[in-house]
């Protein structure tokens, strides 16, 4: 094993812990849980490169807060978040602090893996140029009213508000949000959320 | 013989001089004689100057003054008599003037010789003189007869003359107006009591020290004497209102002035100036009284008016806002219900999203893992794998115990069950369901089994359920030509009623009537899916079903049965 590629997973829910390990070990990586984010930052300074696997819903300390107190700790460790499913908010928040990726829960395993073995190639926050790149590129081949619509949606606004502030219908708004879609090549609302995202990202740097 | 020739005579003629100087004296005495004094002085004259026997004297009806008839007889005559000579001469001269004519003596043997003298003031005015002396009348007789009609008839007049002045006079003092005239030059020259009065003058002499241009208000003046004054002499007369000036307190007082000349009727030479005027603070303080009762009486009709406008108003916004309130209130009411239900349903949403993401993650994790262990064969270790399908399955039973308590949590509630009138719930919910449906303009017919009108249910849960099977009922005709919703409870048997809820809407397609009571499957744009299913789970905890069928006649029809009240 030339290189041990690490998965540091924190989630309060046991039975998804042990799950993702059995899955993360089949797919070759080597995973190591925690139950708390405190035992996880406790650690989490010396801990070997990898990536984190953080889960936003948990008690005490959400995944965002881990994510903000890991950046002093370990800025070069990136971080994938789990958000609940349509938790567009959480997710766009988690891109913005600097999160590598986000996935809903429940994800298929492809998914995951590919986000993982994304970010470890990217290994550090600073390194998603190259994703950011993309996503402005794709996003660049949007109309005007698509990518309206796009960001309108990562805001978190629902169809019908869409619909009334850009004095459109719902139907509309629906078709736009259709070939928004199909124009960025994603098949999930959560990838057209992450590239809208990383574009945004793209003046900041 | 003539007179003349008898006047010849020194005695007669001096005689002749003597009665003509009395009688000359005579008209300064009458001065202030009325007509019977005037006659009855004439009448003694007469008798004592002339050789008569009786003067009759007769003045007819002038004007005001009533008639006059004197009569005087000398004492030869008997008094007793003298109505009777009276009579006779009264009757006797009638048509007989300035002649001479005889009558027999009632009263004596021989003859009456009359002389009638008329009086010159018109009628059948006369001085009727009668003698017993066969010479009468002589001509000197004749003479001073003559003379003295021609001074009565002078007194009479001037008596008649100053009766009209006094008159005038009296009429003129007694005037309230302003009554003055004064010289050509403005000089007063008489000022009636009101005039003095007025403008605040004692007598004529303090009157006569200004001229009548010093009776106007100062500011009326230069106008008065430059305008007005030429103005009446040109023209003869001005009228119009100006104000004077009392000189006492210096009150202007407003006057209705007619200021006009008097001509001379002879030569129509102007002689006066002459006033007669109105004071107009009586009057113009009624007109102002008047307008200020007017101004106020329109101001509290304008009030009023107001008042009762804003009022209106008042009353018209009231009643507006009571209409909106209650729309509000109403539009509220549904809110609340609706929302209610939506927030617990979509709580209940997102607390099952929630709970149910984190074993169907361990779940798919636990397949997936499973699913790559077999597949990386190598290292796989059959014990390994046992655990992470037991694990799989483990999450596939808890996901669906998380389901089964959410389904509990929403069907328990209020857990009473009693017998609950059909009618009065159906109604209840048909009425919450219709409002604010209005604008389908959806007709609801209620058709109630007098053999079902009670079930065993827990009225809240089963209303709700009615609730939504009304409501999805209204909103599924809200594009149908035909809106009629049905509600019909039946008897099905001894154990159970009915209750069918059947619309005229756009029915379900196949593909959707198989899933219709599964959660989350829905074909409402903004549903969630949840409605008939829990709908079913109240029913079914009620010992009942929920059932759909398509309505042979277009739309759908949901049954719904429950167990029978009447027995329990």
């Amino acid at each position: 094993m030339a290189h041990e590629r690490v998965v540091y997973i924190v989630d309060d829910d046991p039975a998804v812990r042990r799950s993702l390990e059995w899955l993360l070990d089949a797919a070759g990586f080597r995973a190591v849980s925690y139950a708390t984010p405190k035992a996880f930052l406790v650690v989490a300074g010396g801990l070997p490169a990898g990536c984190a696997l953080l889960d936003v819903r948990m008690p005490e300390m959400d995944g965002l807060q881990v994510q903000s107190r890991l950046l002093s700790i370990k800025p070069d460790l990136p971080v994938i978040v789990m958000t609940g499913q349509g938790d567009v908010q959480t997710a766009v928040c988690a891109m913005k602090a600097g999160a590598v990726d986000f996935i809903e829960k429940p994800y298929s395993d492809d998914a995951l893996i590919a986000a993982i073995e994304s970010a470890l190639t990217a290994c550090a926050p600073k390194d998603r140029t190259g994703d950011i790149a993309a996503a402005v590129a794709l996003v660049d081949t949007l109309s005007p009213r698509e990518r309206q619509v796009l960001e309108a949606l990562v805001a978190g606004r629902p169809n019908k508000v869409i619909a009334f502030d850009l004095g459109i219908s719902v139907r509309t708004v629906e078709v736009h949000r259709a070939r928004m879609m199909d124009r960025l090549g994603v098949a999930q609302f959560a990838e057209a959320v992450r590239l809208s995202v990383l574009a945004s990202l793209a003046g900041s740097g | 013989m003539t007179w003349v020739e008898e006047l010849s005579e020194p005695h007669e003629l001096r005689r002749c001089i003597r009665d003509l100087v009395a009688l000359s004296t005579l008209p300064a005495i009458w001065k202030s004689y009325n007509p019977r004094q005037i006659a009855d002085s004439v009448a003694a004259a007469m008798l004592s100057m002339l050789n008569v026997d009786i003067v009759y004297i007769s003045v007819p009806e002038l004007r005001d003054e009533r008639a006059v008839e004197v009569t005087r007889t000398r004492d030869a005559v008997s008094s007793g008599s003298g109505v009777l000579i009276e009579r006779l001469l009264r009757s006797a001269w009638l048509g007989r003037c300035d002649e001479v004519f005889v009558i027999d003596i009632p009263f004596a043997p021989g003859k009456l010789r009359i002389a009638v003298t008329p009086i010159g003031i018109g009628g059948n005015a006369v001085i009727v003189a009668g003698s017993i002396s066969p010479q009468f009348p002589r001509e000197t007789d004749r003479l001073l007869l003559g003379i003295a009609a021609n001074d009565t008839t002078i007194a009479l007049q001037r008596w008649h003359a100053e009766a009209e002045q006094r008159r005038l006079v009296a009429l003129t003092e007694r005037s309230s107006e302003f009554v003055g005239v004064a010289s050509l030059d403005g000089t007063p020259q008489y000022l009636n009591a009101a005039g003095f009065d007025l403008i605040g003058l004692s007598d004529i002499e303090e009157a006569q020290r200004h001229n009548v241009l010093d009776f106007f208000a100062p500011e009326e003046r230069t106008r008065a004497r430059l305008e007005l004054m030429p103005l009446v002499m040109k023209t003869g007369r001005w009228l119009g209102e100006i104000n004077l000036r009392h000189f006492r307190t210096g009150e202007v007082i407003p006057f209705f002035v007619d200021w006009f000349r008097i001509d001379d009727p002879r030569t129509g030479r102007p002689t006066n100036l002459a006033t007669v005027s109105r004071d107009l603070r009586s009057q113009k303080k009624l007109e102002a009284d008047l307008r200020r009762l007017n101004e106020s009486l329109e101001q509290r009709v304008v009030e009023r008016t107001s008042e009762l406008a804003e009022a209106l108003q008042r009353l018209t916004v009231e009643s507006q806002e009571r209409l909106r309130s209650d729309a509000r209130a109403h539009a509220l009411q549904l809110e609340l219900f609706h929302s209610s239900r939506l927030s617990a349903a979509g709580q209940m949403a997102g607390a099952l999203a929630h709970e149910l993401n984190q074993p169907l993650t361990a779940f798919t994790n636990s397949v997936n893992a499973g699913r790559r262990m077999i597949a990386n064969g190598a290292h796989c270790r059959t014990d390994t794998v046992r655990d992470v399908l037991g694990e799989a399955a483990d999450q596939a039973l808890r996901a669906g115990e998380i389901i089964r308590r959410l389904r509990e949590f929403v069907t328990r509630g209020e857990t009473e069950i009693r017998n609950e009138s059909l009618p009065d719930l159906i109604r209840g919910a048909s009425d919450l369901a219709t409002a604010g449906t209005g604008a389908h303009g959806v007709q609801v017919r209620l058709r109630f089994d007098p053999r079902a009108e009670t079930a065993l249910v827990n009225r809240i849960q089963i209303q709700q359920v009615m609730f939504n099977l009304i409501r999805n009922a209204h909103e599924a005709m809200a594009q149908s030509e035909w809106r009629e919703l049905e509600v019909a409870t039946a008897r099905l048997d001894d154990e159970s009623i009915e209750i069918a809820v059947i619309d005229h809407g756009t029915g379900l397609p196949v593909e959707i009537a198989e899933h219709l009571f599964e959660p989350f499957h829905t074909t409402k744009s903004d549903g969630m899916g949840m409605g008939l299913s829990i709908c079913r789970s109240i029913v079914e905890a009620h010992g009942g079903k929920l059932r759909y069928e398509p309505n042979s006649s277009g739309g759908a029809i949901f049954r719904l049965t429950l167990p029978d009240g009447g027995k329990s």
